[in-house]
């Protein structure tokens, strides 16, 4: 096991990448060595791997997972509400956004789980507050690692891989974080790299080695001193690896044009390259719809349902579906009632859904009851970290207890 | 830091920088350059004029960096005026340290008209809302009242709204707000609350404009108590549906024109932190002003913002009770932060890490230099951080998580570009409206290096006083010795390569661990 601080002395990243490593569009040609190892790619395939898509700002899970032949959701939702014979119908109560049609064949081929009722005791309605709570995994951990954190420190503390995690944005998703698990975080792969550190390539690879040993030397004790030599070091070498991975995958099918597609095939394209991606996060914002929703949720469902279809189909493509496995959240659903804003206000409980070939498809938990209200919301029928616990403990295979601060009952079947 | 102002030295002393035959007349040309000082070995106190242009073998202890008068002072300017420029350590050599932040917080009254002059040159159109970001980046780069425009920061972040929310169309409303920050950045915190709920940028970011009788939205009443003046724990959810009552009513106007309208407005009685009555936006805010948590809450908002994260209590109580006393005069607040012995602890030295902007700004004064304001937005943003674009209710989150894989690049990559130059730097892959690139020309190495260096040695010793206060340890020295000296010695290398080694120096220090901590 090579350590940063070996790299940084030897000034020469190893990185462990699958087979496709061959053209590495980098100005720094040449002052790195890629070693592919057959082992690795190996080992990879056969850990599971958890992708994790959440939607920002509270997605209204009435109008996601309707269920339309309720006469008590019409009249909460006079003006918003999906009408009966516009559903995709999931059976004889509930029915899926028609925006979401791509999900459809995934639910017939039962890839599709949808958990109903998702929230917590006691909620709390703001963004991030309720963000915080579904992030850490308990209001008992709201200011510490997130609760993928912990289990990223954990495969940490055994080696250092900062592609165990991979977050697609420019900054870490609160849920990967952790004080002990440095990860990859990159909104994509063309910009993911140093770019003209200087005009020729001989002074840029003098000023790269001589700010590496800046890094290196900074003293240890000082305050965010291990926070920044990850930070350099990490992006070093996963740099390469998630340009490599990029060149060399391509897609079997089309991913629709928008960033939850790109960030979702970027992730599978680092998949494919081998690399051992435990969790992945990716965002899809815009949820927060006060007013005027009808219009704005709809693209952001079309959006969602084309490019978790057109992920799943890449995975299943390379023989992969089977260790991937991806679930949505978002920090609550929205009020029961529409607003006098064409809009609805931040509420409690909502469906969310696991995608993938490891998984039992259906529904799963008890729905909520829409003539039981609570104060105009939704009460919860499952405790989100029953979804976590199960995530944990039979897809991910480590302990949860620890992480949630408490033994929460697994989801039968869910994860198959 | 105007351009015209030093403009015809400025340009004398590049061109000697490169000329070996001209040191004499720089140094004629450079009669300031006195001002520049080293640490004295050891730390200890120096006086700002007093030490030899030689610097410390040894790095300063983080605890004992800020004994030193010098960096005490560069410490103040970094973190309420952006960077410790030439310019401002002249006018404040010599000064005591309380007399220092009185200058500062007087800075609104000082004459920006050039600035003014300057963005109406740039000719920004501002119904895009990359040209509304740019329009206050451009300020930022170049204003003579920085600390003015810190607190204008402060206020973006904890008081946020976001472009996200206004819609390109009405993104302008942003520049009213920021405007409003900027006229009353160092005023009352009640007159701000009372202003900000009839902000159109704020309106539009918590809803309050589509608040009516009857159909209270409560997005507003609850960050007003959580975000801006309590803190989650301090009232019941029941205070927020009371406090949205009393904000039923208050509305725009195509958008962008606050508009009270009596007939959505609800006039009951409302029970609102234990008190009863037929409450308005601004009978809320007296209310919530006079609750215990409140000055707490702003005292550390403000100390964490200049000082330093997580502060005891016992730190945050003498500086909350100048809140309380002072009927939350903000001015006197951040003075008693600026001033507390807390700021000048060894706890606070390099305790924040740098937002973008900070880094990005604070660089750019630093260097005295005026790149196109676009293309230090899209720097920025790659960085994690667009003005005007939080990335929620709360503002930006900060701290550790500006550091990750990608946004080191960033940073790293804006150093090189800011020292390189570039033709049309860091423009957005997928362009939204008003974001483009822009040009940066390769920053003028004057600002740092008044005189040419003759040696590594002192290239360093300038290089890194001036960018992080000159404490560098001798292993990090040599490593910069050692780039510098490549292929044959610093000083005998050819004049070319001289400049482009200086450059790199630069690069590494502004891309280095120290300068990434405020």
């Amino acid at each position: 096991m090579l350590t940063r601080r070996d790299f940084i002395k030897s000034g020469v990243a190893l990185v462990t990448l699958g087979s496709a490593h061959a053209a590495i569009p980098t100005v720094f040609k040449g002052a790195f060595a890629i070693r592919a190892s057959e082992a690795d790619a190996v080992e990879a395939a056969d850990a599971k791997t958890l992708v994790i898509v959440q939607l920002a700002g509270g997605n209204d899970g009435l109008n996601t997972v309707v269920p339309y032949r309720d006469p008590a959701y019409a009249k909460l939702r006079p003006t918003l509400g999906v009408a009966a014979d516009q559903v995709l119908p999931l059976g004889d109560e509930f029915g899926l956004h028609p925006k979401l049609a791509a999900l459809k064949p995934l639910w017939d081929g039962k890839k599709l789980a949808i958990v109903h009722g998702v929230g917590y005791p006691d909620p709390n309605f703001s963004h991030f507050q309720s963000m915080a709570i579904w992030q850490s995994g308990g209001p008992q951990n709201a200011a510490g690692d997130g609760w993928l954190g912990s289990y990223l420190a954990k495969l940490e503390a055994e080696e250092h891989d900062p592609l165990h995690g991979f977050n697609v944005d420019r900054m870490i998703a609160p849920e990967l974080y952790s004080t002990n698990a440095p990860i990859v975080s990159a909104a994509d792969a063309e910009s993911y790299g140093f770019q003209h550190l200087a005009a020729d390539e001989a002074e840029a690879r003098r000023r790269q080695t001589a700010l590496l040993k800046l890094y290196d030397q900074f003293p240890k004790n000082l305050p965010y001193a291990a926070l920044l030599e990850s930070a350099a070091t990490d992006a070093v070498s996963s740099s390469q690896a998630v340009q490599a991975a990029a060149a060399g995958h391509t897609a079997a099918v089309d991913y629709p044009q928008t960033s939850i597609a790109s960030g979702l095939q970027l992730i599978a394209q680092v998949i494919a390259s081998g690399a051992k991606i435990r969790v992945a996060h990716v965002t899809l914002g815009g949820f927060d719809t006060h007013s005027a929703q009808l219009n704005e949720h709809e693209k952001l469902l079309g959006n969602l349902g084309d490019a978790l279809a057109a992920f799943y189909a890449d995975l299943a493509a390379l023989g992969r579906d089977g260790d991937v496995m991806t679930m949505t959240w978002s920090e609550f659903g929205r009020r029961a009632g529409e607003n006098a804003s064409e809009g609805t206000d931040h509420g409690t409980a909502a469906p969310l859904f696991l995608i993938g070939g490891g998984i039992s498809g259906g529904f799963f938990g008890k729905p909520v009851d829409l003539g039981s209200l609570d104060n105009g919301n939704l009460k919860f029928t499952t405790d989100f970290r029953s979804v976590y616990a199960s995530v944990l403990e039979k897809w991910l295979g480590t302990p949860s207890e620890q992480i949630l601060g408490g033994q929460y009952p697994l989801i039968d079947g869910l994860v198959a | 830091m105007d351009d015209g102002q030093t403009g015809g030295i400025r340009i004398s002393r590049r061109r000697l920088l490169g000329g070996a035959a001209a040191s004499a007349a720089l140094l004629t040309a450079g009669g300031a350059t006195a001002a520049i000082v080293l640490h004295e070995r050891g730390g200890g106190t120096g006086k700002p004029g007093s030490a030899a242009v030689t610097a410390s073998r040894t790095a300063p202890a983080p605890s004992r960096a800020l004994e030193s008068a010098d960096t005490r002072l560069r410490h103040l300017l970094r973190r309420a005026a952006f960077a410790p420029t030439p310019e401002l350590l002249r006018k404040y050599a010599g000064m005591p340290l309380d007399a220092v932040v009185d200058d500062l917080l007087a800075s609104p009254a000082i004459d920006d008209s050039a600035t003014e002059q300057a963005i109406a040159a740039l000719k920004l159109d501002t119904s895009k809302p990359g040209d509304v970001v740019a329009t206050w980046v451009a300020r930022l780069i170049r204003t003579e009242r920085p600390a003015l425009e810190r607190q204008v920061l402060f206020w973006h972040g904890l008081l946020t709204s976001g472009l996200t929310k206004t819609g390109a169309k009405y993104g302008r409303v942003m520049l009213t707000q920021n405007q409003f920050f900027r006229d009353h950045a160092f005023d009352r915190f009640d007159v701000l609350l009372k202003g900000v709920v009839r902000d159109p940028a704020m309106m539009l970011w918590l809803d309050v404009h589509t608040s009516k009788k009857g159909h209270p939205n409560e997005n507003y009443a609850r960050e007003l108590m959580e975000l801006f003046t309590l803190g989650a724990g301090n009232y019941t959810e029941q205070d927020v549906r009371e406090s949205a009552r009393a904000h039923t009513g208050y509305s725009l106007e195509e958008k962008t024109g606050f508009v009270f309208r009596p007939a959505q407005h609800d006039n009951g009685q409302k029970t609102f932190l234990g008190q009863t009555g037929n409450f308005d936006a601004d009978s809320i805010v007296d209310i919530i002003l006079r609750q215990d948590a409140a000055p707490a809450h702003l005292a550390r908002k403000l100390f964490e913002f200049y000082a330093y994260p997580d502060p005891a209590e016992a730190t945050i109580a003498p500086i909350a009770e100048v809140a309380r006393s002072t009927g939350y005069d903000t001015k006197q607040v951040v003075r008693a932060v600026l001033t507390s012995d807390a700021f000048y602890s060894p706890q606070a030295y390099r305790a924040i890490v740098k937002s973008p902007t900070e880094y990005a700004i604070g660089a750019l004064r630093l260097l005295d230099a005026t790149p196109d304001a676009h293309a230090v937005v899209n720097a920025s943003r790659v960085m994690g951080q667009t003005l005007f674009d939080p990335p929620n209710v709360a503002g930006w989150p900060g701290g550790r998580t500006w550091l990750g894989t990608s946004t080191w690049f960033a940073r790293v990559n804006a150093a090189a570009m800011l020292m390189n130059g570039a033709t049309n730097a860091a423009r957005p892959r997928q362009g939204t409206q008003g974001f483009r690139g822009g040009a940066v020309a390769p920053a003028n190495l004057t600002a740092i290096f008044p005189s040419p260096p003759a040696s590594a040695d002192e290239a360093i010793a300038m290089a890194a006083l001036a960018t992080i206060d000159g404490g560098i340890a001798d292993d990090a020295r040599a490593t910069l010795g050692a780039y510098l000296d490549e292929g044959g010695g610093f000083a005998a290398l050819p004049e070319a390569q001289r400049l482009q080694r200086l450059r790199g120096l630069l690069t590494l220090l502004v891309a280095s661990p120290e300068y990434q901590l405020l």
